[in-house]
C-alpha cells in the first residue's frame, strides 16, 4: 500500500474550468477528496484564511491576474495565512526565466503542463519526505532554492567554517549572516 | 541593533507529513492507471470544448478585423484561449494542437498595434488547430502535422 492522502486538503487557483476537471481526476486518483477551486488570488487568500489547505496549486497566470502574485502574498502571510504552505506552480510555458521567477518568489515546485498523475504524486511525496528548509533573507522568503551541493572552486573568502544548513535549521531561530 | 543583512534558516513544521500516513493509500501504479482511465473518459468531451474554443477565437479574429480599435484587446483574448489550449492539448493526446497553440502564443504574446498586421497568420494558426481536431490528428500528427507546425513557426519567426 502507498501513501494515504485521504486527509489532505488542496486549494487550486486557476481560471480555467478545464484544468479544474483535470485536477479533480488527478487528485481523485490519489484519493484526495478535499479539493477547492478558486479563480482569483483574492479568493484564494480568503479561502485559505477560512480553511488552511495543505497544498496550494496555482497556475502561473490566472487570467489577467498573476499566479506569482498569489505565491508572494502567501509567503508574506497576507490575511494571516500560513506562509510556509507548500505551493506548486503550474505553467504551460517553460522558459527558464519564468521558472526562475516562480522559484525566486517562493514556489516549492514548478510543474510544466500537461501535468501527469505520477509527476504530481511524486512532487507531493517529495514535499512530505524531503521538505526543504525556509530561508528568510532581506530579499527572499521561501523554500531553500538550492537543490544540490556543488564544490566551490574559487578562493575561500569565508571567515568561519561553513555550518551544515541542517544543523543551523534544527534550532529554528539560529541566525547567520550573508556577506 | 539588528543587522539588516541577517538571514535565517527555518525548519517549518511538516504539516503535510503529519496528515499523510505512509500506508493505507493507493500505490503510484494504481494512481496512474486510474488517472489515465478517467482522463480518457474526459477526452471526448474535451474535443467538443476545444472546438468551441477555436470557434471563439475565430469570432474574436473577425471582430479584430472589423474593429481595428479593439484589435489589440482581441489579440490578448485570443492569446489567453490559445494559452489554455496549449496546456490542455497534450493532456488529451493532441500534442500537435499544443504546438500550434504555442506558435500562436509566440506570435501574439504582448500584442501591440503591430501584431494586428499579422491577422492572416493568426487565421492560419486557427485553421491549423481546427484541422487537427477535425481529422483527429493525435500524437505528433505524422509528416503532415510536423510540416504544418514547422511552416507556422517559420512564418512567425519571420515577423517577430
Amino acid at each position: 500500500m502507498g501513501y494515504n492522502f485521504n486527509a489532505v486538503r488542496v486549494l487550486i487557483a486557476d481560471d480555467s474550468p478545464h484544468l479544474h476537471e483535470i485536477f479533480k481526476v488527478l487528485l481523485g486518483a490519489m484519493r484526495i477528496k478535499d479539493v477547492r477551486f478558486v479563480r482569483h488570488p483574492n479568493d484564494a487568500l480568503a479561502r485559505m484564511a477560512l480553511s488552511a489547505p495543505d497544498v496550494v496549486i496555482t497556475d502561473l497566470t490566472l487570467g489577467v491576474h498573476d499566479g506569482i502574485d498569489l505565491v508572494r502574498r502567501i509567503r508574506n502571510g497576507e490575511n494571516n495565512v500560513d506562509p510556509y504552505t507548500p505551493i506548486i506552480v503550474i505553467t504551460g510555458r517553460t522558459e527558464t526565466d519564468l521558472v526562475e521567477h516562480a522559484r525566486d518568489n517562493g514556489a516549492n515546485e514548478v510543474l510544466a503542463r500537461p501535468v501527469s498523475a505520477d509527476c504530481l504524486y511524486n512532487r507531493i511525496v517529495s514535499m512530505i519526505e524531503r521538505p526543504r528548509f525556509f530561508i528568510q533573507a532581506p530579499t527572499y522568503f521561501g523554500p531553500d532554492r538550492r537543490r544540490q551541493t556543488k564544490p566551490y572552486e574559487g578562493r575561500e573568502r569565508r571567515k568561519q567554517n561553513p555550518v551544515p544548513i541542517s544543523a543551523v535549521a534544527a534550532f529554528g531561530k539560529a541566525e547567520r549572516h550573508v556577506r | 541593533m539588528s543587522d539588516e543583512r541577517a538571514c535565517r534558516v527555518i525548519k517549518p513544521p511538516n504539516r503535510l507529513a503529519a496528515k499523510v500516513p505512509r500506508a493505507g493509500g493507493p500505490e503510484l501504479a494504481e494512481v496512474t492507471k486510474q488517472a489515465e482511465r478517467d482522463l480518457r473518459w474526459l477526452q471526448d468531451r474535451y474535443i467538443q470544448n476545444f472546438t468551441l474554443d477555436i470557434d471563439r477565437m475565430s469570432d474574436a479574429l473577425e471582430h479584430a478585423r472589423s474593429d481595428s480599435e479593439d484589435a489589440v484587446r482581441m489579440m490578448n483574448w485570443i492569446y489567453c484561449v490559445s494559452y489554455q489550449l496549449k496546456g490542455h492539448g497534450a493532456t488529451f493526446e493532441f500534442p500537435l494542437l499544443s504546438l500550434i497553440a504555442d506558435s500562436l502564443c509566440d506570435l501574439i504574446k504582448d500584442a501591440t498595434g503591430s501584431t494586428v498586421l499579422h491577422l492572416k497568420l493568426v487565421e492560419l494558426h486557427i485553421q491549423g488547430m481546427r484541422l487537427v481536431l477535425k481529422d483527429k490528428l493525435c500524437g505528433a500528427g505524422g509528416a503532415t502535422g510536423q510540416s504544418l507546425v514547422s511552416n507556422l513557426r517559420s512564418a512567425v519567426a519571420q515577423v517577430k
